[in-house]
């Protein structure tokens, strides 16, 4: 099969492809030129250095003992050798790490899995579908991410209270199944990327409209709902103050940001223990960035075009 | 070039036309409802945790209100009048104000700047963006820790850096603008990232500059982590720095109700001013953006082409 | 197509089994407080802060009462555990059978007394000194609170810097120096003055601030009047004004370090001051902060005679499921035994009186204060505290203002004396 022409990638795949498409053949026809050069690398080279050195901070802290950190403000660039053992006494600590990393990823994947469908779901509705109020509604949607979360606080533990979900996982996660961005996000993104005449085809075929949604606006929508998958699990793997507000610095019952400060539960600071709880909760994601990173990021531009 | 920010263009009537009968009814039903069902999951969910709140918030604001003693006598705009008559208010909006505009200017500038060279055709691209990308799965609690040990007054690697260059130390807690350069680079170093990649997202499939602006706006104006843990001196219910150097709007909120004061009313009095600020702020953008959207000539043509 | 269809079947799938192990994980060992359950089995949840050193004494009451499971809720800052116990006051919710609270907060609380069980027992009505239930009484005389800790103060100092300054550097002999029983606070400023001659590179004392928590809890009625509660800060000669004076008039003995900074914590360990005020419990501090330093020891006196600084209490929900089994055990918890045990294991220096002279709290000393008998020191300093200075409705937030107005002058040096002076009592007059 030949390629398809541009403006037929537009008429089935949304302008976003069609222009990911042109610049695909751009680089196919002259792709000497669009190379960046070195320039690029060495802007690219600093932003990361200072984008992962915090982090390397806290690897050196981590490695170290607490005395070394007392006499030198300047860490040297080159780690301790305690990291491991710093590492263990984080997971041995009476936090309760192994439970709270299970409760963390709980938590993180259902609002992850629900924010992704519930936005991909509201935002086929206000992007594709004629309904009355829609405009306003949308408008709504929008000014609703300008209330202030920590005006909440009482009133919410109220209504945690009246459903019976203090102390219980769902109380953490009930309050982020779906979020205001997330709704507007793939609203702008399917505005784009979906093609009516693919919804018409399905409709004509009788596909019910749940159906049409399920087999048409999902799969387009998959390049940006990874990414807002990804942005809903990390904004609730570092949650701090909501989960410590109903869940309480319990060992076994809590999230990992909650247990990992209750390693400040002391009258001094171990600093090198808490860089160390910072790193052992910065891992897993990192990890999950690597295993995932291509799908997470570079969908958004191939993404479309298989919709 | 990623400026389209109005609704979505009304859509095309779907319904599958000249069609009667039981299952048509049925289907015309399906038509009907099930643009409300989707976008309901999200309007039930703010009516429990958002709505409800807001409303109780706003009921508290009117009344005299202990947090610990509840309801008192309604007083009507009282609390508003006297919030407003407090220095320490005006003084918090300052700051917020200040460490707002010094955050979130320079950082969509940088994203803008890192998602334009991000999105030229580079070698191992994916590596480049999850490497932006890490300092948003840094846990805040880990970053103030971070930066409290670089903007440490007397022992902070900052200073003994300015030092060695001969220039003398920093008041990091004690001088204003200091204070706020410190805390708007925390929130920068954390939310660059993010923006970057919203942004690059924005420039390939997803139309909308807007809501890099929204967002940032309203996180910007909530400030509250950050700039409470960068005191290390003072508790939440008392931080802000010893003359108020770094006191933000919601973190005089939380003082104002969560302090020794215990003064609910007040406290949502200031929430509501907040909210009522942000909610101005935002339909300015929104409006802004739109009028830009719609003057430019290139956007209206691409609409053209595509309905 | 088909391959990403699969891929939502999967989340999908995903999401149900996560939410079905919420329920299982949650359904299980549900609970916010403690469930009453069949068998006379009960489970009591304790919310405490930083090191309460309870773990070993709930196992061992778990052994002996084998119906009773404790769970500990922990939080790591006094002000996580403040804003919760806030929050369930404010929603009428129990979410712990037990509470721990700071004499910070006990105004507070002892406002919403209604919301906490009385405590007190035949048994235990003579267990503290009447400062120390003072803190917990409420004005129908409920007593709200058990007792656990106190903060008895005495005076930390380096060895080796003494030394250097050509002071004395055994402990009797500072105590002397320092005047002994009746030292008073010119005289510790006077041998402050001497040590910062000597040029040892260091300071006298870490920060006005510090010095004032304790010279504030010497006043009778350091900020309000006892006899109607009207805030006195602004007279001329007012007792707030007078510690104001007394200590801005010495800010050049301090090394300008704010208590609990990264820079304070790190200064045990370096050499910036030779003295720091020290209830019982910044020994811990010192000694975690510091591990290397061998040189800190500490001395049996106080500028201005004696102070208690801080300690905590108990505290019991009325509306718990199970404030019988509840009290029971915050009140064995607060026993003298389990207080000893406590202070030997995590240095917690006990509020009971028959605790404080208990042989292994008296005989207890400190390795790494070059072997001083912290146990007796600390019982001598606990038995100078006679009063309890009068804390009123405002007590907390001027107290929080004259730190602020304090460290303005003396660490980060915005204002002076008089300006910050002035500026704190238009702070005090926007309180209301």
């Amino acid at each position: 099969m030949s390629a398809p022409s541009i403006p037929s990638i537009e008429q089935f795949a949304g302008r976003g492809a069609a222009r990911a498409a042109a610049r695909r053949q751009n680089h196919r026809g002259s792709g000497a030129e669009r190379r960046p050069r070195w320039l690029t690398y060495t802007i690219l080279t600093i932003v990361l250095l200072i984008a992962i050195y915090p982090l390397y901070y806290a690897f050196l802290i981590a490695s170290s003992t607490k005395e070394d950190v007392a006499r030198h403000p300047i860490p040297s660039l080159v780690p301790g050798s305690h990291l491991f053992e710093n590492m263990l006494s984080v997971i041995n600590s009476d936090i309760g790490f192994w439970s709270a990393l299970v409760n963390s990823i709980i938590v993180s994947t259902v609002t992850a899995v629900s924010v992704v469908l519930f936005s991909t779901l509201a935002g086929y509705s206000f992007a594709k579908l004629r309904f009355r109020g829609r405009g306003p509604l949308l408008v709504f949607v929008i000014a609703t991410t300008a209330i202030p979360t920590q005006l909440g606080v009482v009133p919410l533990f109220l209504v945690m209270k009246q459903l019976h979900l203090i102390g219980k996982l769902p109380a953490v996660i009930l309050p982020a199944l779906v979020t205001a961005f997330g709704v507007f996000w793939m609203t702008q993104y399917l505005e784009g990327a979906l093609p009516y005449e693919l919804i018409e085809a399905a409709r004509v075929d009788g596909a019910s409209m749940f159906r049409t949604f399920w087999s048409i606006a999902l799969p387009a929508a998959r390049p940006a709902a990874t990414m807002l998958g990804l942005f809903a699990f990390v904004a609730n793997w570092t949650n701090y103050f909501w989960p410590l507000v109903v869940l309480g610095a319990v060992p076994g019952r809590t999230t990992l940001p909650v247990a990992l400060k209750m390693l400040q539960a002391h009258y001094y600071a171990d600093y090198s223990q808490v860089m160390a709880g910072v790193f052992v909760s910065v891992l897993p994601l990192l990890v999950m960035f690597i295993l995932a990173g291509r799908q997470l990021v570079s969908g958004i531009m191939q993404g479309a075009v298989k919709g | 070039m990623v400026t389209i920010t109005e609704l979505p263009t009304r859509p095309r009537d779907v319904r599958p036309r000249r069609r009667i009968g039981m299952r048509q009814r049925l289907g015309r039903w399906d038509v009907k409802v099930s643009p409300y069902l989707y976008i309901s999951p999200f309007f039930v969910l703010f009516a429990i945790t958002g709505l409800f709140p807001l409303l109780y918030t706003a009921v508290v604001s009117l009344h005299k209100w202990n947090l610990l003693t509840g309801e008192g006598p309604f007083v009507g705009l009282k609390n508003y009048v006297d919030v407003l008559h407090q220095p320490f208010f005006w003084k918090a909006l300052r700051n917020t104000f200040s460490i707002f505009a010094l955050s979130t200017i320079p950082q969509i500038i940088i994203a803008l700047v890192i998602a334009a060279v991000l999105n030229a055709n580079l070698r191992a691209r994916t590596f480049w963006r999850m490497g932006v990308l890490v300092p948003y799965v840094v846990a805040p609690v880990a970053v103030a820790m971070i930066f409290g040990q670089i903007f440490s007054d007397q022992s902070g690697m900052m200073n003994a850096i300015l030092s060695k260059v001969g220039i003398s130390p920093v008041g990091w807690h004690s001088n204003v603008l200091a204070s706020h350069l410190a805390i708007a680079n925390m929130v920068n170093y954390r939310w660059t990232g993010y923006n970057t990649l919203v942004i690059l997202a924005a420039m390939q499939a997803i139309p909308n500059l807007i809501f890099v602006i929204i967002t940032s706006t309203i996180g910007g104006l909530q400030i509250f982590d950050e700039p409470t843990m960068f005191d290390q001196q003072n508790s939440a219910t008392t931080a802000g720095g010893a003359d108020g150097q770094f006191v933000t709007v919601t973190m005089y909120l939380y003082q104002l109700g969560w302090g020794s004061q215990n003064n609910l009313g007040r406290s949502a009095a200031v929430a509501w001013l907040l909210f009522l600020v942000i909610l101005a702020i935002s339909l300015v953008n929104y409006w802004f953006t739109n009028r830009i959207a719609s003057d430019s000539g290139a956007v209206r043509r691409a609409r053209k082409v595509r309905s | 197509m088909h391959k990403s269809r699969t891929v939502w079947a999967a989340a999908a799938g995903l999401t149900g089994i996560a939410l079905a192990v919420t329920g299982c994980s949650t359904g299980s060992s549900s609970n916010s407080a403690s469930t009453a359950s069949s068998g006379g089995k009960v489970t009591l949840k304790v919310q405490t802060f930083n090191e309460f050193g309870y773990a070993d004494l709930f196992t061992e009451y778990m052994k002996d009462h084998p119906n009773v499971t404790i769970v500990s809720d922990k939080a790591a800052k006094s002000d996580d555990a403040r804003a919760s116990v806030k929050n369930s006051i404010a929603t009428s919710t129990v979410t712990d059978d037990i509470v721990a609270a700071d004499v910070d907060w006990m105004p507070e609380l002892l406002k919403s007394s209604d919301f906490f069980a009385d405590v007190k027992t035949t048994d235990n009505a003579k267990r503290w000194p009447d400062w120390k239930m003072a803190q917990a009484t409420d004005a129908s005389g409920k007593l709200i609170g058990l007792g656990t800790d106190s903060g008895p103060q005495g005076v930390c100092y380096r060895k080796d810097l003494f030394q250097k300054a050509g002071l004395p550097t055994d402990r009797a002999q500072v105590a002397t120096l320092l005047g002994g029983s009746s030292a008073t606070w010119d005289q510790y400023f006077a041998t402050g003055q001497k040590f910062m001659a000597a040029n040892t590179g260091a300071a006298w004392f870490d920060s006005l601030g510090a010095l004032a928590q304790v010279a504030n809890n010497q006043q009778a009625e350091p900020f309000e009047s006892k006899s109607d509660d009207s805030i006195t800060v602004g007279k001329s000669d007012s007792n707030a004004s007078k510690v104001f004076t007394m200590l801005t008039s010495h800010t050049d003995q301090s090394a300008h370090l704010a208590q609990w900074t990264d820079d304070w914590t790190k200064a045990f360990a370096s050499d910036k001051f030779a003295t720091v005020m020290c209830p019982a419990w910044m020994t811990q501090i010192i000694a975690g902060d510091a591990p290397d330093q061998k040189n800190w020891d500490i001395a049996d006196v106080l500028p201005g005679g004696s102070s208690n600084w801080g300690g905590s209490f108990l505290l019991v929900p009325a509306k718990g499921k199970n404030v019988t089994e509840a009290k029971a055990l915050a009140d064995w918890l607060t026993a003298p035994a389990q207080a000893a045990k406590v202070f030997v294991k995590f240095g917690n220096f006990p509020s009971q009186t028959d605790a404080v002279k208990d042989a292994t709290v008296t005989a207890k000393t400190d390795t790494y204060f070059n072997n001083a008998p912290t146990g007796q020191i600390f019982s001598n300093r606990f038995s100078a505290v006679s009063k309890q200075p009068y804390r009123g409705s405002h007590y907390f937030d001027i107290n929080d203002q004259f730190g602020k107005a304090l460290t303005r002058v003396d660490v980060d040096k915005t204002d002076n004396a008089a300006a910050s002076w002035q500026k704190f009592l238009d702070a005090v007059k926007q309180l209301g």
